[in-house]
């Protein structure tokens, strides 16, 4: 509360610092000169005002006196002052003026989100030019989502985003958290609690809708119990310590609309709930049903429904098989440290290309002005040549995913001989240090990732220094050490080892079922690697959904992945780090689906097993920042460098992010980072980019 | 001729719904449907789709039911003309999505056929009436090297050598400027300029083979009797040649123009797909990676109902170019 103060206080006197300038200028939206944003310091802590987890969400904030501060604060004297504390874009102030719209205090909540600018401040107005290969959009829908929380760059941290605050109780069985009060959803309407509520009661809790249910949320095989304290506090109580639940909201996706909540007063009508009629406006709209009508409404895969409403900077304007198109959304809750509302850019124009190749040319060409998801590291000569030429420049932001192929052998596979030899530590030891990573590292990266295995992020407060390069040395004569102590010394004519049961020569398949990166070229190097102690192997691309098949029914040898749930946010959702998900838990996931049915299918893991998934539940059970975070952490993720289930060969890999020279307050240094998960842009903060005229 | 043609439309009923099932089948053949491909492209992604998650996705995108349900409710639907809607369109309608590419692709296929019989039939009347001269072999190795170029690679030729001296991107018929900007001069000005390259590039391939059999038929008549006998009676050389040899050799031409129809709506998707046009084909191609099955559905349907369309087409156009075909003979 007293930051908060603080703040107001703050912005009020620079306000009255600047005033004069301000009134000077005949633009509402002149953007303030460097003064204000140099002492900024002031503006920092609601950027991230809860690094403490226990820190009390303060569910009485926002009383009367307190709202009606915003538009008294400033009250600069001079007559051309605008009457309010925030400014806003001048094509808003145009429909203001033109009674469309009410004024920025009333659109803002009491508290706007204060997003401290990179650099300097921005001005108003202009397009971003993005592009996109196919109708996934899943770049462009990252671009513009922002939720209640997020993670930093490091991904060490969670911070409040669009929320106010949030809270656990002593035991971390119930989680609280608080909204801004007088948040708006695009068309005006308030954003409440209800909205979460509606969520809940009737999109996840309706048989209709949900006929099975997201296992996060059912902690301890309970459902939590929400209930509404106010239109702005929400508490969520579980069955058992759930402290895990902020990692997953933190991952700004799942704390957003249409994960966590929706515009209810929007949807209701679409629902059979609240809308008996519900089934005419199905058939009207030609859906077969009312449930699929409602999934339309609710979850179209890109976000780019054109007039629903929401909160996130800009909002659909049209769609077609060529474009996507957003415009700023005038009830966005974001405010500079100036107090200009954001987004500073107007519109963001996204180009549908229709293959990678063409959008690669056209960000080469600086046709756009930032592209990175679907940028990869090989196109880097191409963009280094075309710098200068197309007014660009390419940052080099490092993916948490510590590596970008590792080894997965099933540990679970059908063939006996493999599966003795896979579950054998030297054997996978073996095939670790046979790898010349180094060579991979300079042939398929520049030299700029790093050989690393594959387990936990460096970032990770537990992770120890001699871990990070236990089994990674490039070691012929042990791994051919570590074969002959196996026992697998003979040798066909070729030099391939045999197997003991007479079947030929031991042959692996690596299996690869996502191109990302170049993780045929990978494999291709290690196939190498192995073919020098003697062992063979080749590698196998699947389409993806073939890839999963063959995996769920344990026909797969080698599914290979990049380990990208090394960091923090991985807690959540461990995927192979966990033993939730069968179809996911690529190196055990008969173990996986033996857990998952109570030992009725798949096979018995050992204890070893047995015991890393208590030690996983053990560590989702801390409270981030604790001791005991560190010391079970630790006892979990060591398992993974120890045991090496998952052979890491290179990661902590750039990705080249390509931006305009006219594009301002991108994020930039050594710092930044890609995340690699649903919230890739969100630490970079794109409603605060501007473009310089 | 009347009878005729009710009869084959009678059959085309019939044609179409066979088509329906084969259609059907094979967009369900490859392993998993639209969700699985969701999910697989999600976790590709970076997210994670839970099992259950993933159930409440498949009632919601009516994948539940058996393949007969989904089959009869997808045919059922498509006969009314209603086509059902993209699941990776965000769920627009797919006759929508037809509407916003299909008129590119129809300007863009006949311009291109025009392109091909412009240069192609001219070149071939030339080479048959000057066999063996330097004109003739010029035109055969050009025509054979348009043959064995295939497009694609023309297309990436002609990008690489725009980026690389022009310094601009080709893809797409349309300036970023003016992609969405309402129809102006300036705008099919800018579509012009663009639409050069993929009419070539389109057209080039079929125009080498088309030089060949205007080529090799033509060769055939002009050594035939009633030439021979023409020219004996003094018929100057230019009527000779266009009233009858030209005429009979654009036979072939002709009764493959049906064929035409399809290629108009679907035709170089490869070609489309690397010049980034705003085509029916990539659209069609996506819809069968993704397995959004709506989409590819009623694409390939409206491609195999153009296919009988065009057939049947032709067969008409062929009576009234060659008076010698008949329907029936009363013997």
């Amino acid at each position: 509360m007293a930051k908060q103060i603080t703040r107001r206080t703050f912005l009020g006197m620079s306000a009255l610092a600047v005033g004069s300038a301000l009134a000077a200028c005949a633009q509402p939206a002149a953007p303030a000169p460097a003064p204000t944003a140099a002492p900024a310091k002031a503006a920092e802590p609601t950027k991230a005002p809860a690094p403490a987890p226990t820190k009390a969400p303060e569910p009485t904030a926002a009383p009367a006196a307190k709202a009606a501060e915003p538009t008294k604060a400033p009250a600069p004297t001079a007559a051309a002052a605008p009457a309010s504390a925030f400014k806003e874009a001048p094509t808003l102030a145009d429909m203001v003026k033109a009674g469309k719209l009410p004024p920025v205090d009333q659109r803002l909540p009491k508290e706007p989100q204060v997003v401290k600018t990179f650099k300097d401040v921005g001005t108003y107005g202009n397009t971003l030019r993005f592009g996109q290969p196919d109708s996934g959009l899943w770049s462009f829908t990252c671009l513009r989502c922002t939720g209640l929380f997020e993670y930093d760059f490091a991904n060490s941290q969670i911070k409040m985003s669009m929320g106010k605050a949030y809270k656990f109780s002593p035991d971390a069985t119930t989680f609280t958290i608080e909204l801004r009060s007088g948040q708006k959803w695009s068309d005006g309407t308030p954003f409440t609690v209800d909205d979460i509520m509606f969520w809940w009661e009737d999109v996840e809790n309706n048989k209709d809708l949900r006929p099975s249910r997201d296992k996060f949320w059912q902690a301890g095989g309970k459902d939590p119990t929400f209930k509404k304290v106010s239109d702005t506090v929400l508490e969520i109580t579980f069955a058992i310590p759930y402290p895990v639940v902020l990692d997953r909201l933190g991952r700004s996706w799942f704390s957003s609309e249409n994960v966590l909540f929706g515009p209810s007063a929007y949807l209701k009508k679409y629902h059979l709930k609240y809308n008996a009629k519900a089934e005419d406006v199905a058939k009207e709209e030609k859906f077969d049903d009312w449930k699929k009508l409602f999934a339309s409404k609710w979850d179209p895969a890109g976000r780019m429904l054109v007039g629903r409403p929401t909160l996130w900077p800009w909002m659909p304007e049209s769609l077609s098989t060529e474009r996507a198109i957003c415009v700023r959304n005038p009830y966005y809750l974001g405010v500079d440290q100036a107090g200009n509302q954001l987004p500073y850019m107007d519109k963001l124009d996204c180009q549908i290309t229709g293959n990678r190749d063409v959008l690669i040319l056209k960000a080469s060409s600086g046709e756009l002005d930032f592209e990175a998801y679907h940028m990869n590291l090989k196109d880097m000569p191409v963009f280094k040549q075309n710098e200068a030429k197309g007014n660009f420049r390419t940052l080099l932001p490092k993916q948490l995913r510590t590596s970008d192929m590792a080894i997965m052998p099933n540990r679970t596979v059908q063939d006996p001989v493999l599966k003795e030899l896979f579950n054998n530590k030297d054997f996978r030891i073996a095939l670790s240090v046979a790898i010349n990573r180094k060579a991979i590292n300079d042939a398929l990266y520049f030299g700029l990732a790093t050989p690393y295995p594959g387990a936990g992020h460096p970032g990770l407060p537990f992770v120890k220094k001699e871990w990070q390069t236990m089994y990674i040395e490039y070691d012929v004569k042990k791994a051919n050490d570590l074969l002959d102590k196996i026992g697998l010394t003979k040798k066909d004519a070729d030099g391939y080892r045999l197997r003991s049961d007479g079947k030929g020569r031991i042959s692996l398949i690596q299996e690869i079922g996502v191109l990302e990166g170049p993780k045929q070229e990978i494999c291709e190097m290690v196939n190498k690697d192995w073919k020098a102690v003697g062992i063979e192997a080749t590698v196998k691309v699947y389409e993806g959904a073939l890839f999963n098949q063959r995996h769920l029914a344990n026909e797969l040898q080698m599914p290979n992945w990049h380990t990208d749930r090394a960091a923090l946010g991985g807690r959540s959702n461990p995927l192979f780090f966990g033993w939730d998900d069968p179809t996911q838990q690529r190196w055990g996931g008969q173990w996986c689906l033996w857990f998952q049915t109570n030992g009725k299918e798949g096979v018995e893991p050992p204890a070893e097993i047995k015991k890393n998934r208590d030690d996983l539940s053990k560590w989702r059970g801390t409270m981030l920042g604790t001791p005991e975070f560190s010391t079970t952490g630790a006892e979990f993720h060591k398992y993974f460098f120890e045991e090496i289930p998952m052979i890491g060969t290179v990661g902590l890999a750039p990705i080249p992010m390509v931006v305009s020279n006219r594009l301002m307050n991108v994020p930039d240094g050594p710092d930044i980072s890609w995340t690699s998960d649903t919230n890739f842009y969100a630490p970079y903060h794109p409603e605060q980019w501007w473009i310089k005229a | 001729m009347a009878g005729y043609i009710a009869r084959r439309l009678l059959y085309m009923i019939f044609t179409i719904w066979m088509l329906s099932i084969v259609v059907f089948i094979i967009i369900q053949l490859p392993p998993g449907d639209f969700l699985t491909s969701y999910i697989a492209a999600i976790q590709a992604q970076g997210t994670a789709v839970d099992s259950s998650a993933a159930e409440a996705l498949r009632v919601q995108y009516g994948l539940d039911g058996s393949l007969l349900e989904q089959y009869f409710k997808w045919f059922t639907k498509f006969i009314q003309g209603d086509m059902g809607r993209s699941f990776a369109w965000q769920w627009r309608p797919v006759t929508d999505l037809l509407r916003e590419r299909l008129p590119y692709s129809i300007m863009l296929s006949l311009f291109a056929l025009l392109f091909t019989y412009v240069v192609a039939v001219p070149i071939g009347i030339y080479a048959a009436t000057h066999q063996y001269s330097l004109g003739d072999y010029v035109f055969s190795v050009i025509g054979f090297i348009g043959l064995a170029t295939p497009n694609f690679m023309l297309a990436l030729i002609l990008l690489y050598a725009f980026f690389r001296y022009f310094g601009i991107s080709v893809g797409g018929l349309f300036s970023p400027d003016f992609v969405s900007a309402p129809w102006s001069l300036a705008k099919l000005w800018d579509l012009f300029k663009h639409l050069w390259i993929p009419i070539i590039v389109i057209g080039m391939s079929g125009t080498a083979g088309l030089i060949r059999v205007m080529r090799g038929t033509l060769l055939d008549e002009l050594s035939k009797q009633y030439v021979v006998t023409a020219r004996a009676k003094g018929v100057p050389e230019g009527t000779l040649l266009f009233r009858y040899p030209v005429r009979v050799a654009l036979n072939p031409i002709v009764s493959a123009i049906g064929w035409q129809l399809p290629r108009i709506v679907s035709g170089e998707t490869i070609t489309a797909i690397v010049l980034a046009l705003p085509t029916t084909g990539p659209l069609l191609f996506n819809a069968l990676l993704s397995q959004d099955m709506f989409m590819s559905g009623s694409i390939v349907m409206l491609l195999g109902i153009l296919t009988l369309v065009g057939t049947l087409l032709s067969d008409i156009l062929l009576v009234i170019v060659d008076p010698r075909i008949r329907f029936e003979r009363k013997v």
